[in-house]
């Protein structure tokens, strides 16, 4: 605990900040701005390997060799543009952006960044237990006119390393002596790739939008054998998450309606899955190609009516399909033969996710608002599967009695209901399968916002929420509770400073 | 319910398309009435006379650059009065009337929509098509609650936010969700390589708590598509919802978990393993439900494409 008491300190003073400088320079007909800091920094006494991941979980010490920069090149008509940032190269944080554009007609930029998830687990055979993330963006978006975006994005991720995986205990002497834990890693090899592109129209009294998102996951490992070190059994082989695909075709509009001051908006998703990686079984024989997929089909309403001045009437719909389209595969009607039937359909289920609301807002005068809102929510599952169903009603309240003080106040009921609980035996409890049961929830929020003067900002806040569940008495959690409070204070002394 | 379903869907969406169509003339009216009403316009220059400071700060801006040096629209052309309004009357009581003027100091008694409605001309699509009953725009929330165009340090950010970060924006309301980021379990927030509109779409979204995501499972996937499937054997909690298991905001449970594994797995699981429960054969061992619990054996709890792995055994 001393030396990692040290090893804080040391990171906290001593790296240091040894140059840095901002230019403003003419560049023919470009203005160059930004600034560079050049630094380093060491520890005195660096922690061993082991000890690493409880001091920089996400964030590496930043030892050796610092620089960061934000540069921009713009033209003298402030048209054009290119930023330039970087900030800790070298290290396992590392980040570079470029941008870029042409206001009001493109812009695109790339970026480059890394991430490191530090274990704080120790290993016999492996210190260093951390998975690098890799992401690479790029999106540009195309304004040929102010009415119409044409836009892209590309992000590749890619995690590599080693993940705490599972724990084995070995006895360290006889029998009845004491123990070793020990944590095993398994590889990481994972790439992800999301490819969205789209176009929007855009009018005073609407807009539309036409999107397609392309994803793809792959694990560059297959099965391994990476278990053969704690396991002397001939069956070892570890099944992987397996390489999947997804896209989604989405349209999505809004519209302003003159009559009662109205605006309806509205979308619609339609999404299809494929998982079609190679089955293994724990001794690393192949079944085949998987073969299995599913579709989303996601669609939602809403609007707000502002009838009079004050009065504002919320109201939406929502509805969430995921539909399994693999009942009748051959390789689960194998994997789920005789006895194991019945858990086909436990597993492979679909269900229907709908969201009814409606709301009414009503500012009564300068001085005080009110609102008052109700949500319904069902989960409904094929196969006899059950269903789950929510209610939710909401009210709060604003007081602005000077201008120069808000007070915020809501009040929020929910209650869950469930009919796909198990009962394992008559009179025995409930067991539910989809969620932890039936609940009440009451929950209430107080902000309070002070501006005595225009560069000072004061708020509070206050949350309280209760939980309570039905028929658990016998679980020993009947009800939870919980609150928190907070005070900010933002005081802006020059222009340019907080 | 499932087979109307789709016609429903289908229905509602060629309502939507109708209604976009019908919109058109009613558009057109909306711009021959803006342009009857420039009467009242005194132009920027009128403005500079008594606020050079703020037309200094404003041309710096890629919304000031474009509406000041280079409008692409005769609404832009209006410079500070397309967000203002006509400011004829204003000049005429040399400052002291804001009659038919949109204020956006804190206090304005201009109300929130109706400042709201200057940005929306021109910024209601991309982020913030689903604004209009909005959580945020139920609750009062004006655009320059959280951003600036013209004042404050706040300009030089990026989105020019009120405050110098989005957690330091997000955090005076939603204190209950910065606080947990300080738990040990947590999303890469605090070390600025996430931020709050990483995950949620303050503007305005057709999902609930504002997720950038059809649904819960469709934002995870975003980053961790290893549990999208479809698989063999799948965990029906994970292809609901992943947020039946997981605290997404921070958790003091390894892996964002929404209780310690073991009472986790036994909210549904009553009838499984005892607390002190030892693998069958081999060495005697100790309890296997410490550390990751269930999970150190049913490692593929999310689902399994091994043709035994029923049980999601590693």
């Amino acid at each position: 605990m001393r030396k990692i008491l040290v090893v804080f300190l040391a990171v906290m003073f001593i790296p240091l900040t040894c140059a840095s400088g901002f230019a403003d320079l003419n560049v023919g007909e470009y203005e160059l701005g930004g600034y560079l800091e050049v630094g380093g920094g060491f520890l005195a006494n660096y922690p061993n390997a082991r000890n690493r991941g409880y001091l920089e979980e996400y964030l590496p010490f930043p030892v050796g060799p610092l620089a960061n920069t934000d540069l921009s090149l713009k033209s003298k008509d402030g048209l054009e543009y290119y930023n330039f940032r970087m900030s800790h190269p070298g290290l396992r944080d590392q980040d570079y952006l470029l941008q870029i554009g042409k206001l009001g007609v493109y812009h695109a930029e790339i970026e480059y960044d890394q991430l490191q998830h530090l274990y704080a687990t120790v290993n016999p055979y492996n210190d260093d237990m951390a998975i690098l993330l890799q992401r690479l963006r790029f999106n540009a978006d195309y304004t040929p006119t102010p009415e119409l975006d044409l836009f892209v994005e590309d992000i590749f991720l890619r995690r590599t390393g080693q993940q705490p995986s599972t724990l084995a205990a070995t006895p360290t002497g006889a029998t009845g002596g004491p123990y070793a834990f020990t944590t095993y890693t398994r590889p990481i090899s994972y790439s992800q790739n999301d490819l969205r592109v789209g176009a929007e129209y855009d009018k005073p009294m609407y807009q539309f939008r036409l999107g397609y998102h392309f994803a793809t996951f792959d694990d560059g490992l297959q099965n391994e054998n990476f278990y053969r070190v704690v396991s002397t059994t001939t069956n070892p082989f570890v099944s992987l998450p397996p390489s999947n695909m997804a896209n989604y075709v989405t349209a999505e509009g809004g519209l302003n309606l003159l009559a009662y001051k109205t605006r309806i908006t509205g979308s619609f998703s339609y999404g299809w899955l494929t998982e079609n990686d190679t089955v293994f079984d724990e001794k690393g024989i192949s079944y085949g190609a998987a073969g299995l997929s599913a579709t989303t089909v996601n669609g939602d309403i809403s609007g707000v009516t502002r009838p009079i001045e004050g009065l504002s009437l919320r109201y939406s719909y929502k509805a969430y399909d995921f539909q399994n389209n693999h009942l009748n595969n051959n390789l689960l009607l194998f994997a789920f033969s005789g006895t194991n039937r019945p858990l086909l359909y436990q597993e492979q289920y679909s269900y229907l996710r709908q969201t009814v609301t409606a709301g009414v807002d009503y500012k009564v005068n300068s001085m005080l608002a009110l609102d008052a809102g109700y949500a319904f929510s069902s989960v409904d599952r094929t196969e006899n599967q059950g269903n789950t169903a929510s209610n939710s009603p909401q009210f709060g309240i604003r007081l602005f009695p000077t201008n120069w003080l808000n007070l915020i106040a809501n009040y929020t009921y929910s209650q869950r209901l469930g009919s796909d609980f198990l009962s394992l035996s008559p009179g025995n409890l409930l067991t539910y399968k989809f969620y932890s049961g039936d609940d009440r929830r009451n929950a209430a929020n107080f902000i309070a916002e002070a501006f005595p003067v225009n560069n000072v900002t004061f708020s509070a806040n206050f949350s309280f929420y209760k939980d309570t569940f039905n028929n658990s008495n016998g679980y020993g959690l009947n009800n939870d509770q919980g609150w928190s409070a907070g005070a900010d204070v933002s005081w802006t002394p020059l222009t340019g400073w907080r | 319910m499932r087979r109307i379903f789709i016609p429903a869907l289908t229905l509602v969406f060629l309502i939507l398309v109708f209604l976009l169509c019908f919109s058109k003339a009613p558009a057109k009216e909306a711009d021959q009435k803006a342009a009857k009403d420039k009467e009242g316009y005194v132009g920027v220059e009128i403005c500079q006379t008594c606020h050079q400071e703020v037309y200094d700060k404003l041309s710096k801006t890629p919304m000031g650059t474009l509406f000041l040096k280079h409008p692409r629209t005769a609404g832009e052309k209006l410079g500070c009065e397309t967000c203002h309004g006509p400011g004829t009357e204003h000049v005429n009581s040399q400052g002291k009337s804001f009659v038919g003027m949109v204020r956006f100091t804190q206090g304005t008694p201009t109300p929130a929509s109706v400042r709201n409605n200057a940005c929306l001309k021109c910024h209601q699509k991309r982020e913030r098509l689903f604004w209009c009953g909005s959580v945020h725009e139920t609750n009062g929330i004006a655009c320059t609650s959280c951003h600036v165009v013209h004042t404050g340090p706040g300009i030089a950010t990026p989105n020019q936010l009120a405050k110098l970060t989005v957690e330091d924006t997000c955090a005076p309301c939603h204190k209950e969700q910065v606080r947990a980021e300080m738990k040990f379990s947590h999303h890469p927030l605090r070390e600025a390589k996430m931020n709050c509109a990483s995950c949620h779409n303050p503007h305005g979204t057709t999902s609930a708590k504002l997720v950038k995501g059809l649904t819960n499972k469709e934002l995870c996937f975003n980053c961790h598509a290893q549990y999208r499937g479809p698989f063999m054997f799948q965990h029906p909690p994970v292809m609901e919802d992943c947020f039946n298991c997981h605290q997404p905001h921070g958790s003091n449970y390894p892996g964002l978990l929404k209780a310690p594994p073991v009472r986790l797995c036994r909210e549904c699981h009553i009838n499984f393993h005892n607390l002190s429960f030892q693998p069958t054969g081999g060495k005697p061992r100790p309890s296997m439900m410490v550390g990751g619990a269930c999970v150190n054996c049913h490692r593929n709890i999310h689902g399994s494409n091994n043709i035994n792995g029923s049980l999601f055994f590693r």
